[in-house]
């Protein structure tokens, strides 16, 4: 039930913004936009959703069409399990004021767990939809602002000291006739009717302070998702080094335990790791380790030079409900790159200037003053060594990856031209709500060829200003190629 | 106080020039006796609306026709005592002044004060329920820290509502039959808000598939005994509890019929129950039955007089004994009724007090939590049942005690 007044507080105060702290996002780390661009049919879309930090919660959805023709928009949450059944009418998106091609839309995320936005475009050309996965899931912890807690505080006197005064005035005062003094008896009762109010007050004070820490502390066992730790082991297997992964998914938060249904591949892999070396950002590999157990995981280690590695493992759940493992490993003395063999013929890796690929170069195209908190994207272009344009081929299913790492470990995004959804939950919801075909089509728009300007473009969405740094593989003459760039974000 | 002028409407009862004639010259009862009574009428109507909206619409506005009618029942009786004690302060007669209790400096009648303390504490939870849906999400139970003190002023401004017209049935003398008469009633009505707040801020342990728990019994083997003692003692009419039952179940019951007739569409996902209508309450509780025999305990034995801490001891073990035992006789078989398929119809409700964020099943035409093999097992036991008698002759005490305490008040 919401009985609340709580919009009085708008009254009450126009007071500042609640400062939230963010402690990771949906699929990615410190992040809580989730970008995609599809295609709506014949409309080519870019979505941006902001997702709630706290559940239930208000997504904020912004719709920009990239291609004329869009007369309206609509939005729709679907849960994973309830799908368009379970869903009310779609929302209508308002038409940005000033612009022809923003739309901005509000929707409830009410529960927890993997949801799709249907963003479903009008226009001359019929009207058409697109699913946008997204993780409903509470990851902010509120403090108590200051001029909250004095607010609360000035109120909590005045009826504390109220309602003492007032038991004191009904066992002193209310029973006497009109015009009679109290005697010394009724003051002695109005005294001790007081002192029996401020017992009550402050038993009422302690309980309930108590109640707010157990309902703080079933929000943080039963809501708050943090991503899930891996816990890392290294072993000799055949004469090379293996990184053991393992991770119980039971550990999470007890409302998301549905969602945690058995993991689908993305791209064709179950699971996608990304490991930086953290001293100097020097060495990065991109792996896919083999499933061995229902917990356990492992690959073999690229020849990566010593030292602390820090780790980013995606995965996704059949229900749709995508996320970043964190974890981290050290490697104490080099591997030797003879003794190495892929597990995966899809893993990629650069240590310095070598790198398992070469042959083409992979270069920053267009603007590079990315703003924070806007909707500016990263365009990348790959040359040969004669410098004309290199002819790009799918790598994991897409034209090109990106990988996003705050220089301070705060943010870490895994992208595709699509955006930093999963693409496997996406593939998963349209096959839910639009059958088979829909989704086989969808993959095949993923891998859409490039442009005639040769680019290939990451929509993205910095979430704070800071120092990046930026790695990006793509895949020509069957070998893989890793560009790598630091980001200044204003 | 001049007859002309206390018969005005606008008067509180008393003229400038008027210095010292009794209460007892008041012909009728004060406007604002009605207004603080119908605010505080407002608010359960208000919350079993909004409740409704919830389980039926589920997004809402500050504007809800809802919530207007709660923060009407919170902002209408605040501001009119408010204005009560300021008008008694500075403007007041000397008779006003004499019939009022001080405090701070300030002069009211002590229901005006707890009007007042209730209106703060319901603004206080505004800004704190506002924090709490940011920190721990929108919440979708009735029972938090915030709403607690939302519901705790609302209880204020009800309690404050009783007090206030318990004060002018009190004074009144027969030669006021009106201001008699109408004190009387605006006490028993708000006697019935009182209980179904109660009601409505106990409804996760009260749905009908909550009836066979020991918890259900217990929590009611408290509350609503405390009520009616009080209601039976205090009231200058006889079969108080009674009636103010009535009142709780017409209120409940009204709501729980008009509401449906009312198309309606869940605007939020996930949608696990479709429904096209205005969501009512569950049928309420059968409390006419057991204030019946309250009522006539109560008055058989204060018609004896010489009340006693020890008489009144055994007249609340004899109430907590019948109302335990009518009131689980009563809701023991009417609730196997009313959570069978024969009731789920306009009448008894049945199972249409499910939200639409309910997945409909055979769990809702099963009594909850009494599994003996289940985890959690809250089965009524004969253990449970001798609680429930030992909070209820504890409430009843305590009622019979601060009803002899209610009928003293005279400010």
């Amino acid at each position: 039930m919401n009985i609340t007044l709580h919009r009085l507080a708008a009254w009450f105060s126009t007071i500042a913004l609640v400062v939230l702290s963010a402690n990771s996002a949906s699929a990615h780390i410190g992040q809580q936009n989730v970008v995609f661009e599809g295609a709506a049919g014949p409309y080519p879309i870019r979505v941006i959703i902001k997702a709630p930090v706290v559940v239930p919660g208000l997504a904020e959805i912004t719709v920009r069409s990239l291609a004329p023709g869009v007369d309206a928009v609509s939005v729709l949450p679907l849960r994973w399990d309830t799908g368009r059944k379970g869903s009310p009418p779609p929302d209508k998106a308002k038409q940005v004021k000033g612009e022809t091609d923003l739309f901005s839309a509000e929707l409830w995320l009410m529960t927890s767990g993997a949801h799709s936005v249907q963003v479903t475009a009008n226009g001359a050309r019929g009207e058409h939809s697109l699913l946008v996965p997204i993780n409903s899931v509470a990851t902010a912890r509120l403090g108590l602002p200051r001029w909250m807690g004095g607010v609360l505080a000035v109120l909590g006197v005045l009826l504390v000291a109220l309602l003492i005064s007032v038991a004191n005035a009904a066992a002193k005062e209310s029973v006497l006739e009109a015009g009679e003094v109290p005697s010394p008896v009724h003051r002695r009762r109005g005294l001790a009717a007081a002192c029996v109010a401020a017992g009550i007050m402050a038993f009422g004070i302690w309980g309930g302070h108590r109640w707010w820490k157990a309902e703080e502390q079933q929000y943080l066992t039963r809501q708050l998702f943090e991503p899930f730790q891996v816990a890392t082991s290294m072993k000799e297997k055949d004469g090379q080094t293996v990184l053991q992964l393992s991770v119980d998914f039971s550990k999470g938060p007890s409302s998301l335990l549905r969602n945690v249904t058995p993991l689908i591949p993305d791209h064709g892999k179950l699971m996608h790791v990304f490991a930086v070396r953290t001293n100097g950002f020097d060495a990065m590999a991109h792996l896919h380790p083999v499933r061995i157990s229902q917990t356990q995981f492992e690959t073999a280690l690229p020849p990566l030079p010593a030292g602390n590695y820090q780790l980013f493992a995606d995965v996704t759940h059949e229900s749709g409900f995508s996320h970043t493992m964190v974890g981290g490993f050290v490697i104490k003395e080099a591997t030797k790159p003879d003794a190495f063999t892929p597990t995966d013929d899809d893993d990629a890796w650069k240590a310095g200037a070598s790198a398992e690929g070469s042959g083409f170069q992979i270069t920053m195209a267009g603007a590079s003053n990315f703003v924070s908190g806007t909707d500016t994207g990263i365009a990348i272009q790959a040359f040969g060594p004669d410098g004309k344009p290199k002819e790009l081929e799918p790598y994991l299913g897409m034209l090109g990856h990106a990988f996003i790492m705050a220089e301070d470990g705060s943010v870490f995004s895994h992208l595709h031209p699509q955006g930093n959804g999963s693409m496997g939950a996406a593939i998963a919801f349209t096959r839910r709500e639009f059958g088979t075909s829909a989704a086989q089509k969808l993959a095949e728009e993923i891998c859409a060829p490039l442009g005639a300007d040769r680019t290939l473009r990451f929509p993205y969405v910095f979430p704070k200003a800071g120092n990046y740094r930026l790695w990006v593989q793509a895949k020509a003459d069957a070998k893989v190629e890793t560009g790598e760039f630091r980001l200044t974000v204003r | 106080m001049s007859s002309e002028a206390a018969s005005h409407p606008l008067s509180f009862g008393g003229a400038a020039d008027s210095k010292a004639a009794s209460a007892t010259a008041v012909k009728r009862l004060p406007w604002y006796c009605f207004a603080v009574a119908f605010g505080a009428l407002c608010i359960p109507l208000g919350v079993l609306w909004d409740i409704s909206w919830h389980s039926t619409i589920g997004r809402d506005t500050f504007w809800t026709p809802a919530h207007m009618l709660i923060y009407n029942g919170g902002a209408l009786p605040g501001l009119l005592c408010g204005w009560l004690v300021l008008k008694t302060t500075f403007w007041g007669t000397v008779e006003e002044k004499a019939r009022s209790v001080r405090i701070w400096g300030f002069s009211g009648p002590l229901g005006a004060w707890v009007v007042i303390w209730g209106s703060v504490a319901m603004i206080t939870s505004a800004p704190f329920d506002d924090w709490w849906h940011a920190a721990y999400g929108l919440d979708v139970k009735i029972l938090s820290p915030p709403h607690t003190l939302l519901a705790l002023g609302m209880y204020g401004v009800a309690i404050g509502a009783w007090l206030l017209v318990l004060s002018w049935q009190n004074r009144a003398g027969e030669d006021a039959p009106a201001v008699q008469r109408a004190g009387t009633w605006l006490f028993i009505i708000t006697g019935g808000v009182l209980i179904t707040m109660l009601n409505i801020f106990m409804t996760e342990f009260s749905l009908p598939n909550d009836q066979r728990t020991n918890t259900f019994y217990q929590v009611s083997c408290t509350a609503y005994p405390f009520y009616m003692t009080i209601l039976a003692r205090a009231s200058k009419t006889r079969w108080a509890a009674t009636k103010a039952s009535l009142v709780y179940m017409a209120i409940v019951a009204v709501i729980a019929w008009i509401l449906p007739l009312f198309a309606a569409q869940p605007m939020l996902a996930p949608i696990y129950n479709p429904v096209t209508r205005m969501v009512p309450p569950a049928f309420p509780l059968l409390l006419v039955f057991p204030a019946l025999i309250v009522d006539f305990l109560v008055q058989t034995s204060d018609r004896k007089g010489s009340r006693t801490a020890l008489r009144d001891a055994w007249l609340a073990a004899k109430v907590a004994f019948a109302f335990v035992a009518v009131f689980l006789l009563v809701q023991w078989n009417f609730s196997a009724l009313l959570i069978s398929p024969a009731a789920d119809n306009w009448l008894l409700i049945g199972k249409n007090h499910f939200g639409y964020m309910a997945r409909p099943g055979e769990w809702q035409h099963q009594f909850w939590n009494i599994d003996p093999n289940a985890r959690f097992n809250n089965a009524l036991t004969p253990a449970g049942a001798a609680v429930a008698l030992g909070l209820a002759f504890v409430a009843s005490w305590i009622g019979l005690w601060r009803g002899t305490g209610m009928k003293a008040v005279k400010r």
